[in-house]
């Protein structure tokens, strides 16, 4: 067995979105299929790019990616199937073919392994910019493997669905079961309970404060942190899921273990096989497949929330900015996108939303400011335009004709691989300060949003020695906020009398609220020196 | 993705021969490829202790210059079913054992100057083949060529 068991008779770019180095390149080779059977490995190479070019995000991604075959005779059909006392449902199959393959790895019946110096050695030589890599095998019982850069796949009766999942590995994602030998797991006391030692892998985690979880940028305020927690742990915690389908939080069992694990969404394809890979698997791949230079990138500072790390509070961005007062029916809304890919995009959109500040941002609550369609942009370039915000009945709903802080959003709509600098968010508030007079109070709204009490830790920090803020209705240490519930807070200013004195003067602030000492919010306002209005706007 | 994150085309990529737990730098080829950016490291555990496998290019200093998290390639795994999952999906669990020979890549951004070494990271693969997570420690250095391979 082995390199004398057949020939490499060469490799052919099967799909080809752009030159070769600048492309994530994946390689299929061929084992067990004989001369007349290369056909059948052709046929198998469509269905996984096919399969894999479906599924997200290598759809979104598609135009990153090359695919090439490696055609290989082996000189006999299918792999070697060992029959042991382990594997007793092997064949007993000895088989001569090129890479070698074999089920029964290590008594493990399902477990297959390959030549993988001969593997490397072929890759190199015929696709020298290989990036990942898989081994067909033409056989059909079930088994596999996916570890390092070479997965390897039989293919049976839906071979692609477990195929996608190794592949998943192949890209450095880990398995998100709760258990090692199957639920309910109760005799498996080795795993009731994960030893603590954090993982690498982008998809799994120990850390249970939000401020440290490693996915921490993709999970909303409003999602609970646990999400979910197992009530028991010498078994699989088999709870329905508590959030809507898809939603990223800390779900407990992961790392094989029942608890003291967690994974980022409450199914994922590194857990079961049939569904889509989670939210945060999907940023993972996107990041490892979108090299960016063959196509348009568009972009806008600093991403929101899907910045990692973030600089900057996912509430601030450069790339927003205007000078609004609430009550005036034109105002002036900049937004900033960039293109920093390397060709040029096709038109796109941008939706620019706002929410009034309730400590509270979801899709719910966004209220429309306008949608915009600007044209194409070319690699490098910088598009401003200015959108109207309206912020007078019934533009600003009446419930919320009092306010003068919100968070404005702006998002990019367009079919692209890197989508994690697609939205960003910046909170405006400008309290008036009359000649001779106080600003008045901001009134801010803080919601709990989750379905346990939390205490509200209301954080006044002022930028400007002219300028103090001290609350006027409450505590701003230990305020028990009730599961949903909102209350509003007044902040009053005071200001040094040497602010009349300088024109247009400003002094910045900021208000950040913690829910049981994680920041979930905040404001970054100034206090602007202005004459007195006279008569209508 | 900023711009400055991106890696530069010249790279290299290392061979790597792993038998009965040593390490051996096979080849070095040469390649114009384009690289995913460098891997942070996730927050580690009180004294930074952390799971997995990945590998760090180091300059001459010991600067790390570039960082790939990676499936770890010296434990064989795969995917079981166990079973169909009522309103969808198929359960499954996994089967490992370690490796006892392999070959496997790293892809790195070319070198420059003297010192430049790779360090791998690995938590113990018996270990990682019973699915236990136990800390990663530096187990391997390779040093790299001066001069670029032809």
């Amino acid at each position: 067995m082995g390199s004398g068991d057949g020939k490499v008779v060469g490799a052919k770019k099967i799909v080809d979105r752009g030159p070769e180095n600048e492309q994530f390149t994946i390689v299929l080779l061929a084992d067990g299929y004989t001369t007349e059977e290369q056909s059948t490995f052709n046929a198998h190479c469509d269905e996984f790019v096919k399969a894999l070019t479906a599924f997200a995000p290598y759809d979104d991604c598609a135009g990153h990616l090359n695919f090439h075959r490696i055609n290989v005779e082996s000189s006999e059909s299918g792999a070697d199937d060992p029959k042991t006392t382990e594997c007793s449902d092997g064949t007993g199959a000895t088989v001569k073919t090129y890479f070698d393959s074999t089920y029964c790895t290590s008594q493990i019946r399902r477990l297959m392994s390959f030549d993988a110096a001969l593997a490397t050695k072929v890759l190199n030589d015929e696709v020298k910019t290989w990036d990942r890599a898989m081994v067909l095998v033409n056989s059909s019982a079930h088994g596999g493997a996916g570890g390092g850069k070479i997965g390897i796949t039989a293919t049976g009766p839906g071979w692609t669905s477990t195929a996608l999942h190794e592949f998943g590995h192949v890209m450095g994602l880990a398995d998100e079961y709760p258990t090692w030998f199957g639920c309910p797991g109760v005799k498996e006391t080795s795993y009731y309970n994960h030893s603590g030692v954090e993982p690498d892998s982008p998809n799994a985690t120990t850390k249970t404060k939000r401020s440290e979880i490693k996915w921490r940028q993709l999970i909303l305020p409003t999602t609970k942190v646990p999400t979910t927690e197992n009530a028991d742990c010498t078994r699989c915690d088999t709870q329905a899921n508590p959030v809507p389908a898809g939603t990223v939080g800390l779900y407990e069992g992961a790392e094989y273990c029942h608890c003291g694990a967690y994974r980022p969404s409450y199914d994922c394809l590194m857990r079961t096989l049939g569904v889509d890979h989670c939210a945060v698997c999907q940023a993972w791949i996107r990041s490892k497949i979108s090299l960016g230079v063959t196509a348009a990138d568009l972009a806008i500072t600093p991403w929101g929330y899907s910045q990692v790390p973030r600089t900057a509070p996912y509430w601030q961005t450069p790339d927003i900015w205007g000078d609004v007062e609430t009550g005036r029916a034109h105002n002036d809304l900049h937004i900033r996108i960039r293109n920093v890919g390397g060709k040029a995009s096709q038109p796109f959109k941008v939706r620019v939303t706002f929410v009034p500040a309730t400590g509270v941002i979801d899709s719910a609550n966004e209220i429309l400011v306008d949608e915009v369609t600007r044209p194409a942009l070319a690699s490098g370039g910088t598009d401003e335009f200015v959108v109207n915000w309206d912020l007078t009945p019934p533009a600003l709903p009446a419930e919320y004709a009092g306010y003068e802080h919100f968070c404005v959003i702006a998002e990019i709509e367009a079919d692209e691989c890197n989508i994690g600098n697609h939205r960003a968010q910046n909170n405006f508030v400008l309290v008036g300060k009359p000649p001779g007079g106080s600003p008045p109070p901001l009134t801010l709204e803080i919601a709990n949003p989750w379905d346990i009490q939390a205490e509200l830790t209301i954080q006044l920090t002022s930028h400007d020695r002219r300028l103090g803020l001290h609350p006027v209705d409450f505590d701003p240490e230990g305020m028990i906020l009730q599961p949903g519930e909102r209350r509003p807070v007044n902040v009053a200013f005071d200001v040094d009398e040497s602010f009349d004195r300088v024109r247009r003067a400003e002094a910045a602030f900021d208000i950040n609220h913690l829910l049981n000492g994680e920041l979930l919010g905040g404001v970054s306002g100034k206090v602007r020196a202005v004459r007195p209005r006279r008569g209508p706007r | 993705m900023p711009d400055s994150e991106r890696v530069g085309a010249e790279a290299w990529r290392l061979v790597i021969n792993y038998r009965a737990g040593h390490v051996v730098l096979d080849d070095v080829i040469p390649l114009d490829k384009l690289l995913p950016p460098s891997d942070d490291l996730p927050a580690g555990g009180p004294e930074g202790e952390l799971a997995g496998f990945w590998f760090e290019l180091r300059d001459g200093s010991g600067r790390t210059t570039y960082r790939q998290i990676e499936s770890n390639p010296l434990v064989h795994a795969c995917s079981d079913v166990i079973a169909d999952r009522e309103g969808g999906g198929t359960e499954l669990r996994r089967l490992a054992a370690v490796a006892d020979d392999t070959t496997f890549t790293f892809l790195i951004p070319r070198p420059r100057g003297d010192g430049a070494h790779v360090v791998i990271f690995s938590s113990p693969p018996d270990a990682v083949a019973q699915g236990i997570s136990v800390p990663a420690e530096p187990r391997w250095r390779i040093q790299l060529p001066v001069d670029q391979p032809e």
